[in-house]
């Protein structure tokens, strides 16, 4: 292997000889390819968001997909479809409650599956299957199974039937996310702290949880994106009152409120924000 | 992991000794037990529950089930619904491809190139899914209308036909279920090209392969595995899908989720509902039976 | 009117209803068994005696036992009462007028999914939270109610108003004789609604719905009641008699639509933004629907047509379910939306078919505090209360209601089934 050096390129790796021109123009496709890639993502919801900012002539106040002039009457009035207000902070309340638990519960659970192997912990084998099960299962069978639990039990549909389903499919993608982040981790630190005389309890809040922190966050975050966005499920085992995804889709029969699209604004700009939150946490990282 | 720890602290090995006992045993069964219950009680038992619906006989007014052994009651309705199960089949299939074709090269970017803004790249990937896919999804209906900005334009230009419409048809219904789907696929892609070893990839450069040879011998084959999770995690939630047909669909493409949702909410015909989800889950346990069998149970979870 | 009427029925579905339940499933050897006993006993009554869970309800001592809480729980579907920034003046006033609080929620979609909501309480022999409730006569669960006895019976000798002026249309209807439990909302018709702009010559029939001219930009109906009886319709069939065999038919000519592609998709009371956005030309569609569509300039070129055929026609009705924590408060409220002043205000949003008769002279000479409401909506409606008040379809001559159709009465779940087993495939099959 002899190493060729040019004059304008300098220490060029057998990799980057063998390219050369062609690199040069590689290097934008990829690139350029992902950012169309998520503005197609963001597509529709530049579009919900700009009719947002639609006016509406005459008749129901329906979303009307012809453009009639800017305005910001629909921010104003955010809350003026009693159901639908009602709807959005039952969705919130609904996400905050599971995805604590959802959390709680995923992260032991990670932590169980990572530390301990199959010997000392019998049953692994079938918890991991269980979780994949779970994070494959279609919605729709998770949800009917759920409607005949509760109609078999006779518990009345409400709050509670929502956040016990909502813990339940949460659960598994916490467990995935955090053991991710748990696999990387160094036990060294943990004896350290052994040594130091801490006790498990001690050494888990001192050492391990700051140190998973990043991973417990995130699937906290998605635990959160899945129970604000979940309307299969919820449809199933909602009771009297209807969280937003549910209340939307009924609404689309006769039209949905200008509002929905205010409050998908706001979800969305929510959303953006844990964005950027992400880069100046990365950015202090280093 | 550091091994020159343990060795530079030789106390410890004895304070590990010491601590050992009932706390530690059990410990993996503490800590797994609160999620264990929760998914056993809601997930499981309802599944069996299921299962034993499907054999009962239910009075849509009252919604009393009672066991009767039906045992006929699940052929009759796969024999009602074939169409729709292999219907369903079809788009969730088409769907995963489009899905993979497209997510694998993003996927490979950040990935390779993301650097630090990794973390940006990914929620950025996802914060259109914050977004209610009921709102997502009507948007689309919006966008792919007749009288829409985008057909509107295609047909002043003569590039379409002037009856062309794309709503109500199976294209549009593949197009909504690709578009609400991928997440599903390109995170655990992600999580696989991520995975690759940088060092065998240098390694074939070194070797003179050239960037066709390297992606095809070197990053195909060890993706495989998260490419067939990513296809296993996207097909299935799409099989069981119904919203976007019903948005977007019309006649003759109704998915087997249409008519479970109205086997349980509007007709009551709980049996037969419980039937149609029994099939359905079947297919996802074979699909999950395979990964396993190709694959191996081990690393089923690290793509996820 | 060209009601079905039973004659000596007590209603249209008699309690042997339950019992056809178990025996379509159960093969012959099974119902010999213990196991056919119990199953039966369940769906006729877990109550002993076979007794229903409102027997001693409802009846004239009980209604003198209740008294006023001042709060009422009204459950309705959405966009069916006057609506003035937010607010309903119909039901203002009545509060002004009462003192009963009246927390108004728009909450019921369609009577399936409102059914499954209520239904586990119903079962418990809890309160469902709602004191009125609206649910239509077309669809199962009106009757799944009555007959499972989780309704409360009125007190006519408590609604003076609905005595002296609901009309001929809602009084004794084939489906609750003698008004035991219900009391109408409104009434409307399913027909066929076609954008004029784009359909030259509609003619006068239902025929339409197939015309070839139109493949794709049809919109049918996915509610199987509704569409099932336009099929019948369209064979000349009167619904309301007809039989297995008749529905057979219909199943088939509507299975030929869809298999000539004619249909664009079936759709729930969605059709009418597919109409406006222009993706369907002529569809089934309710009545009010166009009205309300027609409000708006833009979608002034919606037009109702009353086919030669006829028109189906539904109630949607106001009841009060068992274990209703303020039913007397219910019942008033309920009386009083047949004064013709509140039907005036309600009707000038509304524009269903009016209950009330009298609301007519209301609208265009307000006698009352109508007045000050209907002169407040008018901007909001942008059209004269004449323009209501002189529509035949808010208040139809009696021979137009005499042309009109009722849904099939069906005898039991039996019947129910095998109507929906003909129909639902065409719907939701491939």
């Amino acid at each position: 292997m002899s190493i060729e050096t040019t004059p304008d390129v300098v220490a060029k790796t057998p990799r980057e000889r063998s390219f050369g021109r062609r690199r040069k123009i590689g290097r934008f496709a990829l690139p350029t390819y992902s950012w169309l890639v998520i503005a197609y993502l963001v597509f529709p919801i530049a579009i919900m968001i700009v009719y947002s900012f639609n006016r509406i002539i005459g008749g129901l106040q329906l979303v009307s997909f012809s453009w009639n002039g800017f305005t910001t009457l629909w921010y104003q009035q955010w809350s003026n479809v009693p159901g639908l207000t009602a709807a959005f902070w039952l969705s919130i309340r609904l996400a905050l409650v599971s995805t604590v638990i959802a959390t709680v519960l995923g992260t032991f659970l990670a932590i169980a599956l990572v530390r301990y192997r199959s010997n000392k912990f019998r049953g692994k084998v079938a918890v991991e299957q269980i979780l994949f099960l779970n994070i494959a299962a279609p919605e729709i069978v998770m949800g009917a199974s759920l409607l005949g639990l509760f109609v078999t039990l006779n518990i009345g549909r409400g709050f509670v039937t929502l956040v016990l389903a909502h813990v339940m499919f949460s659960i598994a993608y916490v467990t995935v996310t955090v053991r991710a982040r748990l696999a990387g981790f160094d036990r060294s630190l943990e004896e350290a702290a052994y040594d130091l005389g801490a006790n498990p309890l001690a050494t888990f809040r001192l050492v391990t949880l700051p140190l998973i922190m990043p991973g417990v966050l995130a699937g906290a975050l998605m635990a959160f994106a899945l129970s604000i966005d979940d309307f299969v499920t919820s449809n199933f085992v909602s009771g009297s009152s209807d969280p937003f995804p549910v209340w939307v889709y009924g609404a689309t029969r006769v039209g949905i409120p200008p509002q929905v699209f205010v409050f998908g604004t706001f979800i969305f700009m929510v959303g953006i924000g844990f964005a950027f939150m992400s880069i100046v946490l990365s950015r202090k990282k280093t | 992991m550091d091994e020159s720890v343990l060795t530079d602290h030789p106390g410890s090995v004895e304070k590990q000794r010491h601590s050992s006992g009932w706390g530690k045993k059990l410990a993996p069964y503490l800590l797994s037990l609160p999620a264990g219950v929760w998914l056993l009680l809601l997930f499981i038992v309802p599944l069996c529950i299921l299962l034993i619906q499907s054999l009962e006989t239910c009075s849509p007014a009252t919604g009393q089930c009672v066991m009767t052994w039906s045992w006929g009651e699940l052929p009759r309705q796969v024999n009602l619904y074939h169409q729709q199960f292999i219907t369903s089949l079809i788009f969730a299939a088409i769907a995963t491809v489009i899905d993979l074709v497209i997510s694998f090269p993003i996927a490979y970017w950040i990935a390779f190139y993301g650097g630090r803004r990794k973390n940006f790249f990914l929620i950025m990937l996802l914060v259109p899914f914050f977004v209610s896919f009921i709102i997502r999804t009507i948007v689309w209906e919006f966008i792919l209308s007749n009288n829409g900005f985008i057909l509107t334009f295609l047909r002043h230009q003569h590039l379409v036909p002037a009856g062309f419409h794309v709503l109500g048809t199976s294209y549009a219904v593949i197009a909504g279920l690709a578009y609400n789907y991928l997440p599903f696929t390109a995170l655990p892609l992600y999580v696989a090209i991520e995975r690759i070893d940088r060092r065998v990839l240098d390694a074939a450069y070194d070797l003179y392969a050239n960037r066709r040879e390297a992606f095809l011998r070197v990053i195909l084959p060890l993706s495989m595995p998260g490419i067939f999770a990513a296809f296993l995690l996207t097909f299935i939630p799409a099989f069981g899908d119904y919203v976007n047909q019903e948005i977007l669909g019309g006649t003759g493409n109704t998915m087997i989720g249409t008519v479970i949702q109205n086997s349980f909410l509007v007709n009551f015909d709980y049996a037969g509902g419980a039937s149609l989800s029994v099939v359905l889950l079947a297919v996802a346990l074979v699909g999950i039976w395979l990964y396993a069998r190709l694959l191996g149970t081990s690393t089923i979870n690290e793509y996820l | 009117m060209a009601a079905n009427d039973e004659g000596s029925n007590d209603g249209i579905i008699d309690p042997s209803f339950f019992r056809g339940l178990t025996q379509r499933r159960l093969s012959r050897r099974q119902a010999l068994t213990a196991g056919a006993g119990l199953a039966s006993s369940l769906f006729l009554a877990t109550r002993a005696g076979a007794s229903l869970p409102n027997v001693g309800v409802g009846t004239k001592s009980w209604w003198a036992r209740q008294k006023l809480h001042h709060d009422v729980n009204f459950a309705n579907w959405p966009y069916y009462i006057d609506v003035l920034k937010g607010k309903h003046p119909s039901l203002d006033h009545f509060t002004a007028a009462t003192r009963i609080k009246v927390n108004y929620q728009e909450v019921i979609q369609d009577n399936a999914s409102f059914y499954a909501k209520i239904r586990p309480s119903l079962e418990a022999g809890q309160a469902t939270g709602y004191d009125i409730m609206v649910m239509t006569n077309n669809n199962p669960e009106l009757g799944y109610l009555i007959e499972l006895g989780w309704l409360i019976p009125l007190d006519h000798a408590k609604t003076p108003n609905f005595n002296k002026y609901a009309g001929p249309l809602v009084t004794n209807p084939p489906f609750d004789p003698k008004n035991k439990y219900t009391m109408a909302w409104q009434s409307g018709w399913t027909s066929v609604g076609y954008n004029s702009k784009l359909v030259k010559n509609p003619g006068d029939s239902v025929d339409i719905l197939f015309d070839k001219k139109y493949a794709g930009k049809v919109g049918m109906f996915s509610d199987p009641f509704e569409l099932g009886s336009v099929g019948l319709l369209a064979l000349g069939i009167e619904p309301a008699t007809s039989t297995e065999s008749d529905w057979a038919k219909a199943a088939k000519k509507l299975q030929l639509q869809k298999s000539d592609g004619i249909v664009a998709s079936y759709y729930d009371q969605s059709y009418i933004q597919h109409l406006k956005n222009g993706d369907i030309v002529v569809s089934q569609c309710y009545s009010g629907d166009i009205f309300q569509a027609n409000l708006n300039s833009k979608y002034e070129d919606l037009t109702l047509m009353v086919p030669k055929e006829g028109l189906m026609i539904w109630t949607d009705n106001m009841v009060i379910p068992l274990h209703a924590a303020n039913p007397l408060d219910a019942l008033t409220c309920m009386d009083y939306f047949y004064s013709p002043l509140t039907q005036s205000v309600v009707e000038y949003y509304n524009d269903y078919i009016c209950p009330v008769p009298e609301a007519k002279q209301q609208l265009l000479h307000p006698k009352g505090w109508n007045a000050a409401a209907l002169k407040a909506l008018k901007p909001e409606i942008g059209l004269p209360t004449t323009v209501t008040a002189d529509s035949l379809v808010v208040f139809p001559s009696a021979a137009r209601i005499k042309a009109s159709h009722p849904y099939y009465p069906f005898k039991n779940q039996e019947e129910i089934t095998a109507w929906t087993n003909l129909f639902l495939p065409i719907i939701q099959g491939a």
